[in-house]
């Protein structure tokens, strides 16, 4: 559609003078040029959500006249998949991110109202550089609106394993959170800029970076939640390639809502948060670029062209080589006071905080790149895959754990003393005793890695009660408590919820691989199943085989697993059945058939696994939270 | 009385078959282990060599987790060799040599691969100490 | 300086990244290259009652591929293998991967049958053994039963001349000057 293609390259040339036009009236000083910033990001905004739109209404009316429609769409596939699949391929995906960015950019403009136009120019003029250069991507070599070269009755079908409410949330959320963090990269580099960076300026840009964290935690956990039930057998991380990209921009947002804190208090560490805010968006870049590249053996394959690859390695290369480079020449302009800082201070711990999460950062991306080093070095092939992630990160998970409780103990601008000390023995003792006795009284074996990662999770809630009570005791009331550190106890409190549910997930899941007839039963943890028929299965654009499960010979519990044949991708996968419990998860997945009336079933049970997805979606209330008690607290400035 | 005693019998007999049918293992109809271990040391090991282990069909999944034909192959070429006594270094040993490192998720601790092994823990020692030393100047500094 | 260390990496992770779009993930190189065939027994697909071991492959260069009836990359490959066979230019055997004996023995007979020798592999061990991981792949073994190249995937004239014939071509060499000098 010429235009649809038109929207984009108006949007193009918008995108150039709204990173233009800004810092040109800076340069030159004709102030009154500013005027044209909000006009222009609305204008692209509008062009590009029209874009997308139409891109939608061509998915819905099926018209496989477009090479992208055809190769991602099918009429039988229902109509909200079919609205899905344009962010099911690559070319789709692009323009959703292009539309992101335009959406942050609108946020921006919108919501941040305490900024002068003057600074605010200089980050929409960042957003402008950053939508021009995908946009140009789109016109060239990812265009979403190109005809097919030959017709086709009907297109071949989006993926199965997309086919899933999963692909409803999951990338825009993800996209949500990778391209917010692009607002935080402009609000970097815009400091730079502007030769300014000092406690308001955080406060500025710590909402937005929350708020891109917040997005960005949603998307991995309705990630990992999806993987769950669809991909995997009861797995919900496999540290594929794919995961990592979009674990390491997480791990540099974490580091970098919490370094931003120290520069708001203190003025601290500003180097070191402007490397980060770069450091963040790279990662993104360099995730975007290693699912859509091929280079990397993942699940998530996108259609692999090496053009492609080219143009968004030149992408990363502009977009973080200027930003690298106004670095190096601007930074020395920023004013650095000096203070003092004690070693047991929360500041020290915010540091350490950031030094273990960047050695993370280093050891996943090391550990994701690594056969890809050797490839090129031509020393061979080899794989780096959980096992090693497993073994790397915990001594870092425990130490992280440790510290994140430990924090909790040492307010702002107090120091530690041999109270402290004390109590920080006590508190410890006690998790670590709890954690043993819990143990020993559900479970037959005592296991030492469960010991102390139960017993770090349990030292967290504690120190989480003790400041409770000590708060009370100060007579501070409940909703004071919660104005100030509300965010920090939540958000920690989810991360203690979700190191519960991995630990004990991960050693006390069971699992039975068996042949059942009908009429057989299996048991499993205490669980009688019962494997009662197996019925033919008919969907829109699928056929299979579902059994029917009884569980405990209950006459209202059923598990049915299904096999689905989709022929137009010729691919089969089996869908799971969960029966979903706050302590407990049971999770049968139904193979292949072995004759006649026999079937291969996997059955599972997971205690505890839902809490992983409890403690992440708590990291997001707390991280909600944080935004909207800054909002009050910005009155102030 | 003739009529009772048979009775008694027919009772007598009925019940036996009764609790023979039962008890017996054809009532409760149980499925069939796809991989029958003689202990659980065997077992967990079965279970970790498979999951560290690459198919070379789905590149992505495990063995564990892959149905394809050379996993299953794999699969059930391990579960002869564990049942055979094998160590889980013999198995290893003999899959890498057929189908190289790749093969493998948990990467040796080779020459080649010291790098990987080590860097996260000497860079944390590096930052810290550095960190340490900054923290003593900055003080000694005031 | 320190201001430009990160510019540094940045470069040093591009150049790695920038590599990576030349190199095909999936291909595996065989770690069997110069090491001998394993030993093995087996029946011959054609002939039920021959039993082949490892000692066919010695005295004479072979080229083993390993096929499947169900394989449909497999016939394509066919013409290529029958016309090495009418030439006479090298030993060629099969090495027939879990397969079902009609359906093999059936496709030769509408594919043709290029193999001097085919190894009946129905359960898949000697593939594994010899580090197989899909259909087809081709081996080029010396006349002293070692594994000089392998080929995953279709094998081309391309791939015959400027990968296996160079290498029999350069061994040959090497035996006639050792034998004139």
């Amino acid at each position: 559609m010429a235009f649809s293609y038109a929207l984009l390259l108006g949007a193009f040339f918008l995108a150039l003078l709204q990173c233009g036009i800004p810092l040109a009236s800076l340069y030159y000083q004709r102030l009154k040029w500013l005027k044209w910033v909000k006009p222009l990001s609305w204008s692209q905004f509008i062009l590009v959500a029209l874009a997308i739109i139409s891109l939608a209404y061509v998915f819905l009316g099926n018209d496989f006249s477009f090479a992208y429609v055809a190769q991602n769409s099918n009429s039988n596939l229902p109509w909200f998949y079919r609205v899905c699949a344009v962010w099911g391929g690559h070319e789709g995906s692009i323009l959703l991110w292009v539309f992101i960015l335009n959406l942050w950019t609108v946020a921006v403009i919108v919501l941040e109202l305490s900024m002068e136009l003057a600074l605010l120019a200089r980050v929409v003029a960042v957003l402008g550089f950053i939508s021009a250069g995908f946009l140009l991507f789109l016109l060239t070599l990812s265009d979403p609106f190109s005809l097919a070269t030959q017709s086709v009755m009907d297109g071949r079908d989006l993926n199965p394993l997309l086919q899933d409410p999963g692909l409803i949330i999951h990338p825009p959320l993800l996209y949500m959170g990778y391209v917010g963090f692009s607002v935080s990269f402009a609000f970097a580099v815009a400091a730079l800029l502007s030769g300014r960076f000092d406690k308001q300026w955080a406060s500025w840009m710590r909402p937005w970076t929350l708020a891109a964290w917040c997005f960005l935690t949603w998307g991995i956990v309705s990630g990992s939640w999806w993987a769950y039930r669809v991909l995997g057998w009861g797995g919900w991380w496999f540290w594929d390639p794919v995961e990592n990209a979009s674990l390491l921009p997480w791990l540099a947002g974490t580091a970098l809502i919490h370094s931003l804190l120290v520069v708001e208090k203190q003025e601290l560490l500003k180097t070191w948060v402007i490397l980060l805010a770069i450091l963040t968006f790279a990662l993104s870049l360099i995730g975007t670029f290693i699912v859509r590249s091929g280079i990397l053996i993942s699940v998530h394959a996108f259609a692999v062209d090496p053009w492609r690859g080219v143009f968004m390695l030149c992408l990363l290369v502009v977009l973080i080589g200027t930003a690298l480079c106004i670095y190096a020449f601007k930074i020395q302009n920023l004013k650095r006071p000096i203070v003092h800082v004690s070693f047991f201070s929360r500041t020290a711990l915010l540091i350490m905080n950031n030094i273990l999460l960047s050695v993370v950062i280093f050891t996943v991306l090391l550990g994701t790149l690594y056969p890809l080093i050797i490839e090129v070095l031509g020393f061979g092939k080899l794989s780096v895959g959980a096992p090693y992630f497993n073994i790397v990160f915990t001594p870092f998970a425990i130490l992280l754990l440790f510290f994140m409780g430990l924090s909790y103990l040492i307010p702002w601008k107090q120091n530690v003393c041999a109270d402290v000390f004390k109590k920080i023995i006590n508190i410890l003792l006690s998790s670590f005793s709890l954690s043993f006795v819990l143990i020993i009284l559900f479970s037959k074996e005592m296991q030492w890695q469960v010991l102390i990662g139960l017993g770090l999770a349990l030292w967290i809630i504690i120190n989480t009660l003790q400041l409770l009570i000590a708060s009370f005791k100060k007579k501070l009331s409940l909703k004071n408590i919660f104005k100030t550190q509300g965010a920090m106890l939540i958000a920690h409190l989810g991360v203690a919820i979700l190191a519960i549910g991995i630990i004990l997930s991960s050693y006390y899941s069971l699992e039975r691989n068996v042949r059942m007839s009908i009429g057989d039963n299996v048991s499993l943890a205490g669980y009688h199943f019962k494997l009662l028929q197996v019925y033919a299965l008919q969907g829109q654009n699928y056929t299979g085989a579902v059994a029917n499960i009884q569980v405990n010979h209950q006459s209202n519990h059923f598990l049915r697993p299904q096999l689905r044949y989709y022929p137009i991708t010729d691919v089969m996968i089996s869908k799971p059945a969960i029966a979903m419990g706050v302590w407990r998860d049971l999770y049968v997945s139904l193979a292949e058939p072995v004759g006649k009336q026999t079937w291969t079933l996997r059955f599972y049970y997971k205690p505890f696994v839902r809490w992983i997805w409890m403690g992440g979606l708590c990291m997001i209330l707390g991280g909600l939270w944080a935004i909207l008690s800054r909002h009050n607290k910005r009155n102030k400035y | 009385m003739l009529y009772s005693k048979k009775f008694l019998i027919l009772f007598s007999l009925s019940g036996i078959l009764g609790f023979i049918i039962f008890f017996s293992p054809l009532a409760l109809s149980e499925s069939s282990e796809l991989y029958v271990f003689n202990s659980t040391q065997k077992k967990s090991q079965f279970e970790e060599i498979i999951h560290e282990m690459r198919c070379l069909v789905c590149q992505n999944q495990n063995l564990a987790d892959s149905n394809a034909l050379l996993a299953k192959d794999l699969r059930l070429m391990i579960y002869r060799r564990i049942r055979n006594g094998e160590s889980t270094y013999q198995i290893r040993n003999y899959l890498i040599s057929r189908y190289g490192d790749f093969i493998t998720f948990r990467p040796p601790f080779s020459h080649l691969t010291y790098y990987l092994w080590l860097s996260p823990f000497i860079l944390l020692l590096i930052i810290f100490f550095i960190f340490l030393l900054k923290m003593k100047k900055f003080n000694n500094d005031l | 300086m320190r201001y430009i260390f990160p510019l540094i990496t940045l470069f040093i992770i591009v150049y790695f990244l920038w590599q990576g779009l030349a190199k095909d993930p999936s291909l595996l190189p065989s770690p069997l290259i110069n090491q001998a065939v394993p030993e093995f027994s087996a029946n011959d697909l054609l002939k039920k009652s021959t039993r082949l071991r490892k000692k066919i492959f010695l005295q004479h260069w072979t080229l083993l591929v390993v096929w499947s009836s169900w394989c449909v990359t497999c016939s394509k490959e066919q013409s290529f293998l029958l016309s090495l066979q009418k030439h006479h230019i090298i030993t060629i055997y099969g090495l027939n991967y879990r397969d079902d004996l009609r359906h093999a023995q059936l496709w030769l007979r509408q594919q043709g049958n290029p193999f001097q020798k085919i190894i009946f592999d129905p359960q898949g061990m000697l593939a594994i053994d010899l580090g197989v991981y899909g259909v087809p792949e081709s081996y080029l073994i010396d006349p002293q039963g070692i594994i000089r190249y392998k080929q995953i995937g279709l094998l081309t004239a391309n791939v015959w001349t400027q990968q296996m014939a160079i290498l029999i071509n350069q061994s040959n060499k090497i035996l006639n000057h050792t034998y004139e000098g």
